[in-house]
């Protein structure tokens, strides 16, 4: 008779599908009943999409479902800046600057948020103490859209964050779990853009945009197989149905030589070797990609125990949840729920 | 740029919700007060039940006691019961006694006296002798009444007989009056016999008022 608590969805929104989660609710420690992903297609029906949510939680009669989303708005920013004092840092001024002439952002149309490179804390600008920041956002009108889209679909987005961000600070969270204390590269492969971060020690050490992403890949895959035009070609790079491991280097060579140039410049930079790669977002029959670039750059893919790192973050797997089979993909949806910070305070006090 | 605490975020999941643009989604909580009320209610029933549970248990062990005593009560009260009943008896039987010997005269000595009165032109065909209670001024008075019948000869010795009845002892009897009726039924012009009733009436004297 009493109502019971109110469930808590977890929705992690891309180009290429939705995964989602369905929780005990948002406070810690708590518990993942069902996990559930739907492919989206080229033209997706909105319907679809509804009623896929609708199936996984009870709207309980209501028109819209309170979630935490993540997602990748269009011509979204995650840019690197390392300062020369912190004290500079506490002039807002300075910052605004820098955002509009290092890295061509207007902050007027922007959301931006800026978090210490060190660790993903908020940056509180009277009080900084760090000189080492990242810069992440996207354009006002980015976010809306999305948001407008996930309303669309019945979805409340109670938190919207940037899933690029979220999942680095899920890789970097790992990194610190699992003790691996070699750089790890990470790569956000997506349509139009993609995203290059070097992770040491859970610290952003560099984040680098790429202006191309797969759809650069498309006519070169239609000039190799002689297919009628690049919409054919991203028809059979999704298909599923053609073995991409030999012609694999040489569709991603573009986007292997972006990748070598930057970690062989760190590596000369710091003297450290790089040992992982962790690709996120991709769908499950592009895993191709990963292997074909850790191959290129003699890189280990770096593959999460998602269960015991999520147990340590003090979320549970329901009976029935299974993530042993899941990829790294789901690492963007799985960060959403971590409250990473409890980990650096824990660690903190133990010093 | 500058941030206050509320609005800090946690480490790496910075939010760019844009809380202007969302739907109003709040509603009046009620379900606070319906699950209040229905705690409420479910105490209440749940006291009741117990209040009434815990009465009939305390009936119950009661009624036991009670039967308990009954039980060992009952021949006792069963030896009560028929001693009482003895009593009851022997006090009926006691208060005819008393009534009879009550009487201002004893049956047999009517009789008796009757028989050794009768002249010898007269029979008797039937004597009765009736006790009647009647109720003068809340209190309970007997009165006595003799029916003889029979037949005489002649009216002479019938009236003789009736002064002899009327001086006799045992009808004048203190706090008495006599009352003697004669009723006759006409000559038989056969036998020239008068069938007759007497009635001979006792009643206690009224007490005179007090002055």
């Amino acid at each position: 008779m009493l109502k019971p608590k109110s469930k808590g969805l977890f929705i992690d929104f891309s180009e290429y599908s939705v995964l989602a989660a369905r929780t005990s609710g948002y406070r810690l420690p708590m518990v993942i009943e069902q996990i559930a992903e739907f492919s989206l297609k080229a033209d997706q029906d909105p319907k679809e999409v509804e009623d896929f949510f609708r199936e996984l939680v009870n709207f309980r009669g209501a028109s819209y479902f309170v979630s935490r989303c993540g997602v990748y708005p269009d011509r979204r920013f995650v840019r690197y800046y390392e300062a020369e004092s912190a004290s500079k840092v506490r002039d807002s001024a300075f910052l605004t600057t820098a955002l509009t002439n290092e890295f061509k952002i207007d902050a007027a149309s922007s959301d931006i948020a800026i978090l210490d490179a060190r660790d993903g804390a908020d940056l509180d600008i009277e009080k900084a103490s760090t000189r080492r920041l990242l810069f992440c956002g996207a354009p006002n009108e980015s976010f809306l859209a999305e948001q407008k889209r996930l309303l669309g679909y019945g979805i409340y987005p109670e938190r919207l964050e940037l899933s690029t961000i979220t999942t680095l600070g899920g890789v970097s969270d790992y990194a610190r779990f699992s003790n691996i204390t070699t750089p790890i590269l990470c790569f956000e492969l997506t349509a139009q853009c993609a995203n290059i971060f070097i992770l040491n020690r859970g610290q952003v050490d560099v984040a680098r945009p790429v202006s191309f992403g797969l759809d650069s890949i498309y006519p070169l895959l239609q000039r190799e197989l002689g297919l009628k035009d690049a919409d054919s070609a991203r028809k059979l790079f999704f298909s599923n149905t053609f073995d991409f491991a030999e012609m694999g280097p040489k569709l991603l060579r573009r986007i292997t030589k972006e990748l070598q140039a930057t970690t062989g410049f760190y590596e000369v930079q710091t003297g450290l070797t790089i040992s992982h790669a962790f690709l996120s977002v991709l769908p499950k029959n592009l895993n191709w990609i990963s292997r074909t670039i850790a191959d290129s750059l003699a890189l280990e893919i770096l593959k999460p125990s998602l269960e015991g790192w999520l147990e340590s973050l003090r979320i549970k797997l329901g009976d029935g949840v299974e993530v042993v089979s899941l990829g790294a993909r789901w690492m963007g949806l799985f960060s959403l729920m971590g409250e990473f910070h409890l980990r650096e305070e824990v660690e903190g006090e133990s010093v | 740029m500058s941030r206050s605490r509320k609005n800090i975020q946690p480490n790496w999941r910075p939010n760019f919700v844009k809380t202007s643009e969302l739907p109003d989604i709040k509603v009046v909580r009620t379900d606070f007060i319906i699950n209040f009320v229905v705690i409420v209610l479910m105490l209440t029933l749940g006291f009741y039940v117990l209040q009434h549970e815990y009465r009939f248990y305390v009936l119950d062990k009661t009624i036991a006691v009670m039967e308990q005593r009954i039980q060992i009560a009952e021949p006792e009260d069963t030896m009560s019961l028929k001693l009482s009943r003895e009593f009851t008896d022997a006090a009926e039987h006691i208060a005819e006694v008393e009534k009879f010997y009550a009487a201002p005269f004893q049956v047999q000595d009517l009789l008796i006296q009757l028989t050794q009165l009768r002249p010898e032109q007269l029979i008797f065909k039937q004597i009765s002798v009736v006790e009647s209670l009647a109720k003068e001024e809340a209190a309970q008075v007997v009165s006595y009444r003799i029916n003889v019948t029979g037949e005489v000869i002649s009216l002479t010795v019938l009236d003789e007989f009736k002064g002899a009845l009327a001086a006799l002892d045992l009808f004048n009897y203190a706090g008495y009056t006599l009352d003697i009726d004669e009723t006759l039924q006409g000559r038989d012009a056969e036998s020239g016999i008068f069938p007759y009733t007497l009635q001979i009436t006792l009643k206690p004297v009224k007490p005179a008022p007090a002055a």
